[in-house]
């Protein structure tokens, strides 16, 4: 298995102001650049950061890829992923995309991920006029397209439903043949099997159970195996879990420490889904103000296993849950083989979020390194092998890091 | 996770070959049809497998697939991809749809969803 790190860039607002702070987004996007290039030094193998607009506290990385070309010139080994850039044309248009993807896998020397989405929420993809019920296609339409435009000597251009262009070359082109591994924001049961069908590898961000994951793989490589839609020039087979992760000596304080970001992260994700007032919120004080009462501690205890049925509640509370890897070193690896079980390719861990300290976070990436990561990598080479027994006869050319 | 060769029901099992044979053909909105039809006779089947589209802000309803020992939860009728649901007094589902022409992920989106909620069906 390899092990990822997720980045939103949270950044809660102070308790005491209305507003951040001068430094408040700068600090978060330093500290979050220091930990990358942390994490590259032990050995982490991928970051991956999300493209989220106008979702105040929640995610403030709105240009990923220029934090992503400061992490490029700070790192070595570490794949950088696009943890997704949203593909429907009036967020991004697909040419705009095909050229800052080449130019991030020239500066990086080819380490890109290219994660692609719809975008989720009515606040971001309303500010951008687009059609929530059309998303998913116009993702198609525009994914397609940019990947042909990665390809095509010249790009022979395009009459579609969601864009137009005439004939150019897109330039430049990625380093990276025929194009960087491509993946699809996957939290859907469905989500994860279309990725399939279309070739490329679910990036999921459901905080998917290791049962969740046993059922998806079985299915998903069925359909790779039989995939007569591929979207791009070469297929990216792999699957990919969210969790929320704080390594601590003991599990005591890891729960001190970590779990607290975990909740928030929870409810700043429900309050971007219904609440939102535009530049008016203080989310992070909403958030205090139920977390530190004591009858909303005694309601958590009580509510311990009971899950909600429906899939987008589940990934509502199992975010703001302490899940399986907020725990020391042993209980982290204990859960993280359950996944190794499921032959899950990729752990995506969330370290920064909420009111987690930066030094913490450093010492929490420094003790999952060195303590629960090493069995992983050395086993690593079995999942490489069951992974060539699945593709084998398979004759689309693959292009995967994993 | 779903796979057609675990399908029982003969009707349900034809259909849904039905539904694949036309995304390979690329008649999505036929897929589309299909899989109304299969959603619409395991409601009548088995109607505890359908799910209204839920408030995320609602009260968490008791996990039965959790106590039950199931893996994945129940998922509500993805009808933002374009085909609305609607129930009436008896909670039987009504379909409409809201456009008549279907992308390749939507198709395969219904396709594997309902696929999904007939081997969830068929375990009861």
């Amino acid at each position: 298995m390899k092990f990822g790190l997720m980045f939103q860039l949270q950044t809660p607002k102070p308790l005491d102001a209305d507003q951040w702070g001068a430094h408040d987004e700068l600090n978060i996007y330093h500290e979050a650049l220091e930990q990358i290039e942390f994490a590259d030094q032990l050995g982490y193998d991928y970051v991956f950061i999300t493209e989220h607009h106008f979702l105040e506290e929640y995610c403030h990385s709105s240009a990923p890829e220029v934090f992503l070309a400061a992490a490029a010139a700070r790192t070595k080994n570490i794949r950088l992923g696009h943890g997704i850039v949203q593909m429907p044309p009036q967020q991004n248009h697909p040419a705009r995309v095909a050229e800052r993807i080449a130019a991030l896998d020239l500066v990086s020397r080819g380490r890109v991920e290219f994660g692609t989405g719809e975008g989720a929420t009515t606040t971001e993809i309303g500010g951008f006029l687009t059609n929530h019920q059309e998303k998913k296609q116009a993702w198609e339409e525009a994914t397609r397209e940019c990947l042909r435009m990665m390809t095509s000597v010249p790009y022979p251009g395009y009459e579609g439903k969601y864009f137009s262009m005439p004939e150019r070359n897109i330039i430049p082109k990625p380093l990276q043949k025929p194009h960087p591994p491509v993946w699809v924001a996957s939290s859907r049961t469905e989500t994860v099997m279309l990725a399939a069908r279309f070739g490329v590898g679910a990036l999921g961000v459901g905080f998917e159970t290791p049962e969740d994951t046993e059922e998806r793989v079985t299915r998903y490589w069925e359909l790779i195996r039989s995939c007569r839609h591929p979207i791009g020039a070469a297929i990216n087979p792999g699957l990919i879990a969210g969790g929320n992760m704080f390594c601590a000596k003991t599990d005591a304080e890891a729960v001190q420490k970590g779990l607290s970001g975990a909740q928030y992260f929870g409810f700043v994700f429900g309050w971007m889904h219904g609440h939102a007032t535009y530049g008016r919120d203080n989310v992070y004080r909403e958030f205090r103000k139920r977390a530190d009462a004591e009858d909303t501690a005694q309601a958590r205890e009580a509510a311990t296993a009971l899950e909600p049925e429906d899939e987008s509640a589940r990934v509502l509370y199992r975010m703001s849950r302490r899940g399986m890897f907020i725990g020391s070193p042993q209980f982290i690896r204990e859960n993280i083989r359950q996944y190794e079980a499921a032959h899950l390719d990729i752990l995506n861990l969330f370290s920064q979020c909420g009111d987690r300290k930066h030094e913490d976070i450093m010492e929490s990436l420094e003790l999952f390194a060195k303590e629960v990561m090493p069995e992983f990598k050395e086993r690593h080479h079995l999942q490489q092998k069951w992974r060539e027994q699945q593709l084998d006869g398979v004759k689309l050319p693959v292009h995967s890091s994993i | 996770m779903a796979s057609l060769t675990e399908i029982i029901d003969p009707n349900v099992k034809t259909t849904l070959l039905e539904a694949e044979q036309a995304l390979d053909a690329g008649d999505y909105l036929e897929t589309v049809r299909k899989c109304v039809e299969v959603y619409r006779h395991i409601a009548a089947q088995h109607p505890t497998i359908v799910r209204k589209p839920q408030n995320l802000f609602a009260e968490l309803p008791r996990a039965r697939s959790v106590r039950e020992g199931r893996g994945n939860a129940l998922r509500p009728w993805p009808e933002m991809l374009g085909v609305g649901i609607s129930f009436d007094e008896h909670d039987t589902p009504h379909f409409t749809f809201e456009k008549d022409t279907f992308s390749l992920s939507e198709a395969v989106s219904y396709f594997e969803y309902t696929l999904d909620a007939a081997i969830r069906a068929q375990r009861g």
